[in-house]
């Protein structure tokens, strides 16, 4: 397989599973700026720096707006995350691999691309957002299932699990960090209404908001909320879940190709930390700190997935 | 199958070609040239290249060897090719072919390889770089279709006879400030065939592509492309102006 098609197929899934974080990022911090409270501006920062934008952000516009937080993480070109870019760039790397991706898929995507390029200018009313999110998570889930559903299990697909679970991996982290305080054991106390609502946003952003009360059968409780998130194998966006499968698509290339380059062993590293981790040693250690070595171990993994496979210029 | 990329506006028959014959489709950043002759780079690092199937014209083939602002192009891909390390298909200078002017010469270039004489007749084509010609094509223009050499998709061409005398006035005119650039042949009254349009069936004019294969044998693909000018009365019938495709049935061999 061609370097570049390993880069494209990786960034494809990469900038899809962008997309659909992306929404679901927006519809917590739409859910929370309805909330009679005052903080309702730093909600849309927090949604900002959970999405990696803060500084593009402020760049571009001097104070911070609802309007102008949706617009730049919704259709705004010149921010390479935004939905739109996103959609732009995964159908830009699949229309360059015609030849390695299914009809399906590419129907799928290319589909999603043309209805929000025309969509997505006049339905971003405050009545019309929550359809519009809705409508971005429905296209992203129906291109996951066309690749699930067509893709053969070779190296094509190896490279685009790795893109989505390394996106994913980065994305639940993030969410984490930004909100790490509301987690920390003491909260527990001192949890108000305010903090119940934060812990509802975090859930919601990872779409666990009731799956949450299947496995703990509880109030919500910052220390499961950290648990469901990090450790738990049975959650599918928890960094233990994320890594599981950032392991499989990675032996899944050792098979293929015969060879295990050094970066596997890192991976496997990563992924028996979060296996065997308890949340009372993360919380000894600093919950921030070990995000923020989770967050930068996985950048380093995925620029050297990309030299060992020889897709990194 | 070495493509311009994406942009191109053939893109998709490149995808479609390279997906039927089972190799891989890249682009100029996919290739390098190394001491051992032209590789590819995979997620396994470095392939030799044995074949280069190129979907981009001569002059942005190799930056170092022709026009060196080409970014499609392969650095020292032309090198590898004079030393017998690459083949390029269609071979480089093949595009002479595309030459309107070359179909002057046919008579004589297969009287001269075969030693008869053609047994096809050429349409009489009128080379405007001889003076005799350029006389004649002068004083017929509302009779003839006159063709740019270089002209390609039914552009830079006049038929005389749809034109107006306006049209051909300028077209005289360039003609005669560059004979060199322009052959000139007798309209023909190319066939028809029954075409759906939006009035119902009606008569289009169209014409037949045949496709030779000259490998050991000279094989004659069964079928060719049969193109049709879909506006009324039209005699060009290039798809980028218009024009679509029809079936063709071979019924006898």
């Amino acid at each position: 397989m061609l370097g570049r098609t390993a880069n494209d197929l990786f960034w494809m899934a990469r900038y899809m599973e962008r997309a659909e974080n992306m929404a679901r990022l927006l519809e917590v911090g739409h859910r929370l700026s309805l909330l009679p409270h005052e903080h309702g501006l730093q909600e849309w920062r927090s949604t900002l720096q959970s999405a990696g934008c803060e500084a593009g952000y402020r760049a571009r516009h001097a104070e911070l707006a609802a309007r102008h937080v949706t617009d730049y993480l919704l259709v705004d070109r010149d921010n390479p995350s935004s939905v739109h870019s996103c959609l732009a760039t995964a159908r830009r790397n699949a229309r360059a691999q015609r030849t390695a991706i299914t009809r399906e898929m590419w129907e799928s995507l290319n589909g999603a691309w043309i209805d929000f390029s025309a969509n997505a200018e006049r339905r971003r009313s405050d009545d019309e957002l929550p359809a519009l999110f809705d409508w971005i998570r429905e296209r992203t889930a129906q291109f996951r299932g066309a690749l699930l559903n067509t893709i053969l299990r070779n190296d094509s697909f190896y490279f685009a699990q790795l893109g989505t679970f390394l996106e994913r991996a980065d994305n639940t982290a993030r969410i984490l960090d930004v909100r790490y305080y509301i987690l920390l054991p003491q909260n527990e106390l001192v949890g108000g209404g305010l903090d119940g609502a934060q812990w509802a946003a975090i859930l919601r952003a990872v779409s666990a908001h009731r799956s949450f009360r299947w496995v703990y059968r509880d109030a919500f409780k910052p220390w499961h909320i950290a648990d469901f998130l990090i450790l738990n194998p049975q959650m599918p966006r928890s960094l233990r879940s994320c890594y599981g499968e950032v392991v499989a698509a990675l032996d899944g290339l050792a098979a293929t190709y015969g060879e295990r380059p050094a970066c596997h062993a890192k991976a496997v590293d990563t992924l028996s930390r979060v296996a065997t981790a308890d949340m009372q040693e993360i919380f000894r250690t600093g919950l921030h700190e070990f995000l923020g070595a989770f967050i930068d171990a996985t950048n380093g993994l995925a620029s050297d997935i990309a030299s060992a496979y020889h897709f990194d210029d | 199958m070495l493509t311009p990329g994406q942009y191109n506006s053939a893109y998709f028959e490149h995808t479609f070609l390279a997906d039927r014959m089972g190799v891989e489709l890249v682009e100029a950043q996919d290739l390098v040239s190394t001491a051992d002759g032209v590789m590819m780079k995979t997620t396994q690092g470095l392939r030799r290249v044995d074949v280069v199937y190129r979907r981009i014209d001569d002059a942005f083939l190799d930056p170092l060897a022709f026009d060196p602002t080409s970014m499609i192009g392969v650095p020292g891909l032309f090198e590898h090719y004079r030393a017998g390390r690459v083949t390029i298909v269609n071979a480089p200078g093949t595009g002479i072919a595309d030459d309107k002017s070359i179909y002057s010469y046919m008579p004589d270039i297969i009287e001269f390889y075969t030693g008869r004489p053609p047994l096809l007749k050429n349409v009489q084509t009128y080379n405007c770089r001889k003076p005799a010609d350029l006389a004649y094509v002068l004083d017929h223009m509302a009779e003839l279709v006159v063709k740019e050499v270089h002209g390609s998709g039914g552009y830079g061409m006049l038929v005389g006879p749809m034109a107006s005398k306006a049209a051909i006035a300028a077209f005289r005119a360039k003609v005669k400030a560059e004979p060199q650039r322009y052959i000139a042949q007798p309209t023909l009254a190319l066939s028809t065939c029954p075409t759906l349009t939006d009035q119902g069936i009606a008569p289009r004019h169209l014409d037949l592509r045949p496709y030779v294969l000259f490998g050991d044998r000279m094989r004659l693909t069964p079928g060719g492309l049969t193109r049709v000018a879909l506006k009324k009365g039209s005699l060009v019938v290039n798809s980028s102006q218009g024009g679509g495709t029809k079936d063709t049935w071979v019924l006898e061999d």
